[in-house]
């Protein structure tokens, strides 16, 4: 079975001489959910940008479906972002225009792949926007009136718009209330099921990867030092740093 | 009342530039008598079109009645289909300065000369009718007015040699009036040694008021004076043609400690005009300080101040004033277009 | 007389080349336009001129006129649609001043028609020739005012944000917002702005016989549109494009099809075609 993303040795290293992330090597199946733990500088947001092609690692290899997409940019890029890629931002801001309707930040990604309907692109985009759960009388507002709870849902709306088989999540719901936060989870693991998306969440928040997450690699300074299933990682750690991470949160 | 459609309404079209055209021919004298009373307003208009000639500026203003930016539209057209013969060198080092301020630096080396400044005296309109002969000013025998014009050594090399300068990238000079791609820093000083003085004020400004990074310019040095121009014969040499009237400013921003590690140092901006226009040199020298501070930082958010492509696309006079003064121009296929979907638009939520 | 002493005799004003532009600026005009032609709809810079009119003007249309002028042909120079209005004589008469060529208002009759915001009504045919005054050369300027980000754009074909514009105006508003300028898509490729000729006029560009020629002086770009070459206006497959409409026909010529324009200062108020050669010729039968 070829895995939905495979990173083979990425390595980022800057022009200054510092690492972003060293020999880092995962695959993450169909259905599965990987999530990447480790605290600030640990190199996890820098994994995420090199699978969503916003970085080309220095050393190694990205593969999505099989295939070396490394270097891939421009039309090329967008084209297999559209396909195949969904990405959840941590701010809402990096992956929403505020100034646009919610139909229309879900519809522009279907424009991207090459709809043309206004019907049924925004058909589409409404029936998204209703499965998040978000008020069907604001599907025509600008999303700046939106709370950030229900940015991050538009933003999952946009994410799944074009039926995408991997979905990758920065820190979805740091930010936001704790109340939303339980909802949002939900809602994240629902449609997790009832899509069978491959999923690749980072996050600091060991309560978000325990609810989530199939298998779990904890990061730190750029490397992996630990990896297993989540129940594994997070009930019996090994490595002293998984310990210290677990302990600090879960008890 | 149309101006457009009709064919015997065009008498109307040749009436109103008669009107507007001088009633007398333009006097016999009035180009030197403009250049001699008006010396400074003519180096702007040089120096907005480009064209070192103040006579053909001083004619080009009479003949715009006085319209600045119509006048440099009839030189910059004139210089436009001329060949270009070859290039010469201007040499920013070589300027001989009757007047040199160093802001930053009580006392440089060489020393601060005055000159001859309108800075120092206050700003009082004189409405006396006779004219007074000009008073002697026994000071200026003291600043040593005498053993001007001289070059100065620069008041920024020991910083510079210190390492506390930012090195400025090499710009490579290009022909904006013939040169397709205009981006760069070479473009950019090529632009703000054109531009419209009154522009490059403002957006200069935004940038001490606070609409941009946060910049504390300081003036280093500025320099006003005679300026040698150099060509270059066929057979490799060179040699000095003439002499231009030329002010130069050279502005410092700043920095502390950044993120990439590296030291707290200034970052410099040079700038350069024709005439004795020191207004410009100044504000020329703070944009290219914060284009080059902001191109250090690529994330950071721009301003207009700090903006190369906004600067490049605001400070050309000619096309900043010709598109807005087109409005005058007939739009009205464009405005029953713009009624249609109004009215229809209207109907639309009527019926609904 | 040989064709090059009949050139002297024509051309009138002294001090000036033939076509006023030096034949180094005609040579980077045409370069441009050779480029232009083989990439339909694509953004082509040069280095444009200052002319002696001003920037926003014609500035753009008239390089490119003076660049392919050639003594034999024949030259209508329209704005509005009117060949009287100023700034066409204006135009007309520094062509014809440094050229000598014929001029015609019968669109019929012209080799190279320089317009500006209207494409005549006359059926044009094969040979022909139109210049277009380009005031904002590209159509994703609405999107994002920064050219660095606009060309990236074009050259992924990425259009998504102005069909998002589009959408949202629908959602929002009802319609599209644009009114003239509509932008149209180049054998599906590149977008491009057909300058501010409204929508009556935009099914002419498609298929057309002639060669579109678009210039813009002060964004020192060039664009065209070789003949027979699809061109459709940018719309949803199942919300069709539309044009302005009139209550009435013309007054004076009784024509349904042609675009109109109000006259007020008559009374009662009544309606007009813009294209007033094309009026007076089928007013005189």
């Amino acid at each position: 079975m070829t895995p939905v993303l495979a990173l083979h040795d990425v390595t980022v290293r800057y022009p200054a001489g510092n690492y972003g992330c060293r020999e880092i090597s995962f695959d993450v199946f169909p259905g599965e959910v990987l999530g990447i733990v480790g605290e600030s500088g640990s190199g996890k947001s820098t994994v995420l940008a090199c699978a969503n092609l916003d970085l080309v690692p220095t050393e190694g290899s990205v593969e999505i479906l099989g295939r070396d997409v490394s270097r891939t940019r421009g039309a090329e890029r967008r084209k297999l972002r559209a396909q195949a890629l969904g990405i959840v931002y941590q701010t809402p801001q990096q992956g929403l225009d505020l100034a646009v309707t919610a139909g229309g930040n879900i519809a522009e990604r279907m424009f991207g792949a090459g709809h043309r309907s206004y019907r049924v692109v925004r058909e589409r985009a409404r029936s998204l926007h209703a499965a998040m759960e978000l008020p069907c009388d604001r599907f025509d507002v600008a999303v700046r009136t939106f709370s950030g709870g229900m940015r991050q849902r538009v933003q999952l709306a946009k994410a799944l718009a074009t039926s995408p088989p991997l979905l990758l999540l920065d820190e979805p719901t740091s930010g936001l209330d704790v109340s939303v936060q339980a909802k949002t989870l939900d809602l994240i693991r629902r449609i997790q099921r009832d899509h069978g998306l491959a999923m690749v969440i980072v996050s600091h928040d060991l309560a978000v990867i325990r609810m989530l997450a199939d298998r779990v690699i904890v990061m730190r300074e750029g490397r992996i030092v630990e990896r297993g299933l989540t129940d594994q990682i997070l009930g019996d750690p090994q490595h002293p740093y998984s310990q210290l991470l677990v302990a600090s949160q879960l008890t | 009342m149309g101006y457009t459609s009709v064919a015997d309404r065009t008498e109307a079209v040749e009436a109103a530039a008669a009107l507007a055209a001088p009633a007398h021919a333009v006097p016999a004298d009035g180009v030197s008598a403009l250049i001699a009373r008006c010396p400074l307003l003519i180096d702007q208009i040089a120096a907005e079109c480009g064209v070192v000639e103040p006579a053909l500026c001083a004619r080009a203003l009479l003949q715009a009645q006085g319209d600045v930016v119509r006048a440099v539209s009839l030189v910059r057209a004139w210089a436009a289909t001329l060949p270009r013969i070859g290039r010469v060198r201007l040499a920013t080092a070589e300027l001989r300065a009757e007047r040199r301020i160093t802001p930053a630096f009580a006392r440089p080396d060489g020393g601060q000369y005055l000159g001859a400044s309108l800075d120092y005296a206050q700003r009082l309109l004189d409405l006396s009718s006779s004219e007074r002969p000009a008073q002697q000013n026994e000071n200026a025998h003291r600043n040593g007015a005498l053993e001007l014009p001289r070059t100065f050594p620069s008041a920024i090399a020991p910083l510079s040699d210190e390492g506390l300068i930012d090195a400025t990238p090499r710009a490579t000079p290009l022909d904006v009036t013939r040169t397709k791609h205009i981006s760069g820093r070479g473009a950019l000083l090529q632009l703000l040694a054109r531009g419209e003085t009154g522009t490059m004020t403002a957006l200069a400004y935004t940038a001490i008021r606070g609409y941009g990074q946060r910049q504390d310019p300081t003036l280093m040095e500025l320099r006003s004076g005679m300026l040698p121009v150099r060509a270059r014969r066929p057979d490799g040499e060179e040699f000095v043609v003439g002499e231009i009237t030329a002010t130069t400013a050279e502005v410092t921003l700043y920095r502390l400690h950044d993120q990439g590690g590296a030291d707290a140092r200034f970052t410099l901006g040079v700038g350069a005009t024709v005439g004795r226009l020191e207004r410009r040199a100044i504000a020329a020298a703070m944009l290219d300080a914060g284009c080059a501070r902001a191109a250090s930082d690529p994330d950071a958010k721009r301003r207009p101040c700090d903006d190369e492509e906004f600067i490049t696309v605001a400070i050309d006079g000619q096309e900043a004033s010709g598109f807005v003064e087109h409005l005058k121009l007939p739009h009205y296929v464009t405005f029953t277009s713009d009624l249609d979907r109004v009215r229809e638009a209207r109907a639309e939520r009527a019926q609904a | 007389m040989s064709a090059f002493a009949g050139l002297l005799a024509q051309t009138p004003a002294s001090g000036y080349a033939w076509a006023y532009l030096d034949e180094e600026s005609k040579r980077e005009v045409r370069r441009a336009l050779l480029k232009a032609v083989c990439i339909p709809g694509y953004q082509v810079p040069f280095a444009s001129r200052e002319m002696p009119v001003a920037r926003g003007w014609g500035s753009g249309g008239l390089q490119v006129t003076l660049s392919i002028i050639e003594p034999a042909d024949t030259l209508k120079v329209i704005d509005q649609g009117s060949d009287e209005s100023m700034n066409a004589r204006a135009l007309r008469d520094l062509i014809v001043r440094t050229t000598g060529v014929a001029t015609t208002t019968d669109a019929r009759e012209a080799s190279i028609i320089q317009t500006r915001h209207r494409i005549p009504e006359d059926p044009l045919h094969e040979g022909q020739i139109i210049v277009f005054q380009v005031p904002i050369a590209d159509p994703l300027r609405i999107v994002d005012a920064r050219s660095s980000v606009t060309r990236r754009l074009h050259a992924e074909r990425d259009y998504a944000p102005l069909w998002l514009y589009l959408y949202e105006d629908v959602a929002t508003k009802g319609a599209p917002s644009f009114t003239h300028s509509y932008p149209v898509q180049v054998e599906g490729g590149y977008v491009m702005a057909p300058t501010p000729i409204p929508r009556h006029d935009i099914p002419r560009l498609c298929e057309a016989p002639f060669l579109a020629l678009y210039g813009a002086g002060r964004e020192a770009t060039v664009y065209a549109v070789p003949p027979y070459t699809k061109v459709t206006p940018l719309e949803f497959d199942d919300r069709p494009f539309t044009v302005e409409r009139f209550p009435e026909p013309c007054a004076l010529c009784g024509a349904s099809w042609t675009y109109l324009q109000e006259e007020a200062d008559v009374d009662p108020p009544r309606y007009v075609c813009s294209d007033v050669a094309y009026c007076r010729r089928r007013r005189s039968g």
